[in-house]
């Protein structure tokens, strides 16, 4: 949007879509542009963000590393005679072993980079999982109260409210006790993530489709009569993704960091299973004797969760509709 | 009719309006202000050496379409142009001194003191969390040494002077309790607190439906002639133009295209893009008679053509126009247009 | 009591004698939801009882001041707003009668045009999408005849053949309220609800627009209910123009009609309200006092009585008629015959043409 538009109100408008004055027009091209759909649009606009693009760099390299960890890692963490127990307990950092090495071992003697290759498995695993169903049920939710509104609304809402005030901690120790036997397994924690994260997203589809609902797109779509399923997938869905998107990546982030916290704190994943935060935790009983197992997962759990951020800006922007393609 | 006579109960001395002038009588004089705005695809010229004076007690309008200008005119008189616009240029001579140069503290002792400024949205100018009382008296306690029961009570005196209705009880009300009607009588009363020299109205009328228009323009009048305040009408709307200002000017593209008094423009307009805008307003009992179009559209501020601005769209264009900018050029009668025509 | 419009007989320039629209006790109100049940605890009646006639050709101009009701008045003729009661007849087919299959089918007669042209746009469609949707939707399945189809509206409203491809936000206010134009004639519509179509557009592309749907309704043979606050343009473009007040017609004439003898006080205050652009004409300008009562809780009998300048007993206790006063004429005031005189009188003696002090209105 060029600056012409000067009306003090037009700062104030936090809309996507401006509701008053004229923009300084830019006067098309005569020439055709081949027809891009929005995706297409979108990659264009994410390519151009440098920030997102590295996020994402890095994201698809932690993906790739978690995927193929029994082929990269060292060592099986999972396997008890694969790590050097006796000679590499409490092991420095050093250059010479290679990878091996690199950011030194634990007590158990396992090096710490194999614990981080395994351990991104967990972490990105319950994060990712458990973000995308909460999403996806915070979407149907949300997208249902906010296009029939009513009391389809008003129940739905009441419901997302319960969810929000459930204590994340409680929940969990509860689930643990109830279906776990007091173990907190990998499935547990994702259906914990999910049940505590999709209100968040509900909420906020239902603000957006109510808005969008009553755009006036909406309704010149009515008037012409499309169908509520057509108007759902081709008018409101698409328009309200953009925060959808950054909320989900958002959400990833904050996941991992909560994944990581309710290990720490020895709520989460038990012994064996291996993520970033039980890592941490490990450390942490040690009294953090030996530094280097304390702070290379944390690195790697600062440096993802930057990149997701990342991604999420890149994506906000990539979606903008009104930025330059 | 409960208060017969003056509503302006709270009359302050003229005289102090008036006191600060420039040496030729002008309480504002702009010489050759520049605006601009940097972005992504280039710096938008937004305001382009424009001129404008005017006189204490008078009116001068500022009429033109969305970015022509004129808002970031009067915000560049109030030196609120963030980044990333600047002022690239000229002066803005007010009570003898250039605003341009002052620092930003001396400028916020003017701001809302000497010059205030009501805008377009009487709902986003409010804080909703504040009682529209408690806001007029804080900007009065922000520029007098007054108790809080002083300032109260000239709020109170404030509220019944723009037409506010049981002005004790209102004074407690929320942004939200009140219609846009009242709303902008409370920002005329917040801009009116501290009897500033110059009043900047921003499409004071532009959300309000005509009946409350007429009441809102009338108020302006009405404290126009007891307070003696200048005021810098700016607006798309040539019939308020007509009603309210002495002057008038007209913008195109960041620069005036035309100045005068407001009869001569309206009724003779010189400039081919005034003529235009004149001749495209429906006029109430005048039918069957086809608008006058201009064509085409404001050419992006990105991308001015060549010469005359306006050229492209001009049905007198010549040779000239696209080769060089018209100088603005006094006719007879005092009126000056930016054309070559003349 | 409440007469219509029915039987007026002058005929307008390219308007017939043929009703295709009518509207008979059109009330629409809105429920007002509180507490935690979300029980109605009150209505907003923003249509309120409202009939009126349009012919087959002619432009029927609807104003008033917002929160009159004119928008919702439109929004419900087309459905798009829910009727609380009254009748709707298009062409001697009640609307409001339909099954949601006949109402799709009724859809291609009746469009409409909205006041922004930045949300009534989908940011995400390309333009070519926008404007045929309507077509696909009712059964132009292939790609290739839609965008021929809508290749030929872009032309006619003006626009180029090659933006079918761009998406909105690439145009100005100016070509979206074209495109927005080319969206509600795509399915050949007899009738068209233009929404304050020009309101949040620049002056000097308002006249482009108000042309084109001039010509539009030449070409195609349109019949337009074009509602809008401003009294100048809505006169410009009608044969009859319709004033509401908080729900209520106050006020039926031709334009012409309407302009010269504004019979209701408040049509009288809406004309002079109108800054004039010459600096010439300066006629007394009549004030109204105080705001609009709130809709919720209109006031008693004649509903203008709490700003009306000449209202009496008689209006707080009976609600006015919307008579005949004069052929094809419709006024509801119980001083519709005096109504001249009076406010001429108040005038003069200033008591009707000053701002202030502004009487308490009930929002007061």
């Amino acid at each position: 949007m060029a600056i012409g538009e000067s009306d003090p109100q037009s700062r104030a408008v936090l809309s996507p879509f401006r509701t008053t004055g004229l923009s300084p027009n830019r006067e098309a091209d005569p020439i055709a542009t081949r027809q891009l759909t929005q995706l297409q649009l979108a990659w264009i606009r994410l390519r151009r963000h440098r920030l997102g693009m590295i996020g994402l760099g890095v994201m698809i390299f932690l993906v790739l590393m978690a995927i193929f960890a029994p082929l990269i890692a060292p060592e099986n963490i999972y396997d008890p005679n694969s790590n050097d127990i006796f000679g590499a307990a409490d092991k420095a950092p050093t250059l010479h072993d290679g990878l091996r090495y690199l950011f030194g071992a634990d007590n158990l003697g396992r090096s710490v980079t194999s614990l981080i290759i395994w351990g991104a498995r967990y972490t990105l695993l319950i994060s990712f999982t458990a973000t995308i169903t909460s999403t996806l049920i915070g979407v149907v939710v949300g997208g249902v109260a906010g296009f029939y509104g009513g009391w389809v609304d008003s129940l739905l809402m009441r419901v997302v409210d319960v969810f929000l005030t459930l204590p994340a901690l409680s929940v969990l120790l509860v689930a643990a006790a109830v279906f776990g036997h007091g173990n907190t397994t990998v499935l547990l924690v994702i259906i914990v993530f999910t049940v505590l994260g999709w209100a968040y997203i509900a909420r906020l589809v239902r603000g957006s489709f109510l808005s969008l609902r009553s755009m006036e797109f909406t309704e010149a779509a009515r008037s012409v009569g499309v169908s509520n399923a057509r108007i759902i997938f081709r008018h409101i869905l698409p328009n309200a993704l953009r925060p959808v998107l950054v909320a989900t990546t958002l959400g990833i982030a904050g996941n991992i960091s909560f994944e990581a916290a309710i290990d720490f704190l020895g709520f989460g994943l038990q012994y064996p299973d291996t993520s970033w935060g039980t890592a941490l935790a490990f450390a942490s009983q040690e009294q953090f004797r030996v530094w280097w197992v304390t702070v290379w997962p944390g690195v790697f759990l600062t440096i993802t969760i930057v990149a997701i951020n990342f991604v999420g800006d890149g994506l906000s922007d990539a979606l903008d509709v009104r930025s330059k393609n | 009719m409960r208060q017969g006579g003056s509503p302006i109960s709270v009359s302050t001395d003229p005289r102090e309006a008036s006191a600060g002038r420039n040496a030729s009588g002008n309480l504002l004089e702009v010489t050759d202000l520049k605006t601009y705005f940097k972005t992504m695809d280039g710096v938008v010229k937004a305001v382009d050496g424009i001129d404008m004076a005017i006189a204490p007690g008078k009116t001068l309008g500022v009429v033109g379409e969305s970015g022509c200008g004129k808002s970031v005119t009067s915000l560049s008189i109030m030196r609120l142009v963030d980044l990333p616009g600047w002022i690239a240029g000229g002066q803005i001579k007010f009570d003898g001194k250039d605003l341009v140069k002052l620092s930003e503290e001396e400028m916020r002792h003017i701001r809302g003191n000497k010059i205030s400024m009501i805008f377009q949205e009487p709902m986003t100018s409010l804080n909703p969390v504040f009682t529209v009382g408690n806001q007029v008296g804080e900007a009065i306690r922000v520029h007098r040494k007054v108790s809080k029961s002083e300032a109260e009570a000239r709020v109170v005196d404030l509220f019944r002077m723009v037409g506010i209705p049981s002005p004790e009880r209102r004074v407690k009300d929320y942004p939200h309790n009140m219609s846009g009607g009242m709303r902008q009588r409370v920002m005329i009363a917040m801009a009116l607190a501290l009897q500033p020299s110059l009043l900047i109205a921003d499409e004071p009328t532009t959300a309000l439906d005509v009946t409350i228009q007429a009441q809102i323009l009338e108020l302006i009048k009405d404290l126009r002639t007891k307070v003696n305040t200048a005021v810098l009408l700016i607006t798309h709307d040539i019939g308020v133009v007509a009603e309210m200002a002495d002057e008038v000017i007209v913008m195109y593209t960041g620069k005036v295209v035309e100045q005068g008094d407001v009869m001569s423009v309206l009724r003779n307009p010189k400039h081919p893009y005034t003529v235009g805008l004149l001749s495209s307003i429906p006029s109430l009992g005048v039918k069957n008679q086809r608008l006058n179009v201009i064509p085409g559209t404001v050419p992006s501020p990105l991308n001015l053509p060549k010469g005359c601005t306006f050229a492209p769209r001009c049905p007198h264009v010549m040779g000239i126009c696209h080769e060089q900018e018209p100088p603005l050029k006094t006719l007879e009668g005092g009126v000056k247009a930016k054309c070559w025509l003349y | 009591m409440q007469q219509t419009a029915e039987r007026q007989t002058t005929p307008q320039d390219g308007a017939s004698n043929e009703v295709l629209l009518s509207v008979r006790e059109l009330r629409t109100y809105f429920p007002i939801l509180g507490g935690v049940l979300r029980r109605k605890v009150g209505e907003v009646k923003a249509v309120d009882g409202v009939s009126f006639d349009i012919k087959r050709g002619e432009t029927f101009g609807l104003v008033g001041e917002s929160g009159c009701g004119k928008t919702t008045t439109g929004r419900t003729i087309l459905r798009l707003q829910k009727a609380t009661s009254g009748e709707i007849e298009f062409e001697g087919q009640n609307v409001l009668g339909l099954n949601p299959s006949q109402m799709k089918a009724r859809r291609r007669d009746m469009q409409i045009i909205f006041q922004d042209p930045y949300s009534s746009l989908n940011p995400r469609m390309p333009v070519g999408d926008i404007i045929g949707e309507g077509l696909r939707v009712h059964g132009m399945r292939d790609r290739r005849e839609r965008e021929k189809t809508v290749q030929y509206f872009l032309s006619v409203v003006g626009l180029r053949k090659e933006y079918v491809r761009r998406y909105p936000h690439e145009f100005s206010g100016g070509q979206r309220q074209r495109i927005g134009v080319a969206r509600a004639l795509a399915l050949r519509p007899k009738f068209i609800v233009c929404d304050e179509p020009v309101s949040a557009l620049d002056v000097s592309v308002q006249s482009q627009v108000l042309n084109l749907l001039e010509d539009l309704q030449k070409e195609f043979g349109l019949t337009y209910l074009f509602i809008a606050h401003d009294l100048s343009v809505v006169e410009y473009l009608s044969d009859r123009v319709a004033v509401m007040y908080l729900g209520k017609m106050a006020e039926l004439a031709t334009g012409d009609d309407l302009y010269a003898n504004p019979l209701h006080p408040y049509t009288k205050a809406l004309l002079s309200a109108i800054p004039n652009p010459d600096p010439l004409v300066r006629s007394k300008r009549i004030v109204l006092q105080g705001d609009v009562p709130s809709p919720i809780n209109p006031p008693s009998g004649c509903r203008f009585r709490t700003r009306c300048p000449i209202a009496y007993e008689r209006c707080a206790a009976e609600e006015p008629a919307f008579r005949e006063v004069r052929p094809a004429h419709f006024v509801a005031c119980h001083r519709a015959e005096e109504s001249t005189v009076l406010m001429a009188a108040k005038v003069a003696s200033g008591e009707a043409s000053t701002a202030m002090p502004v009487a308490a209105g009930p929002d007061a």
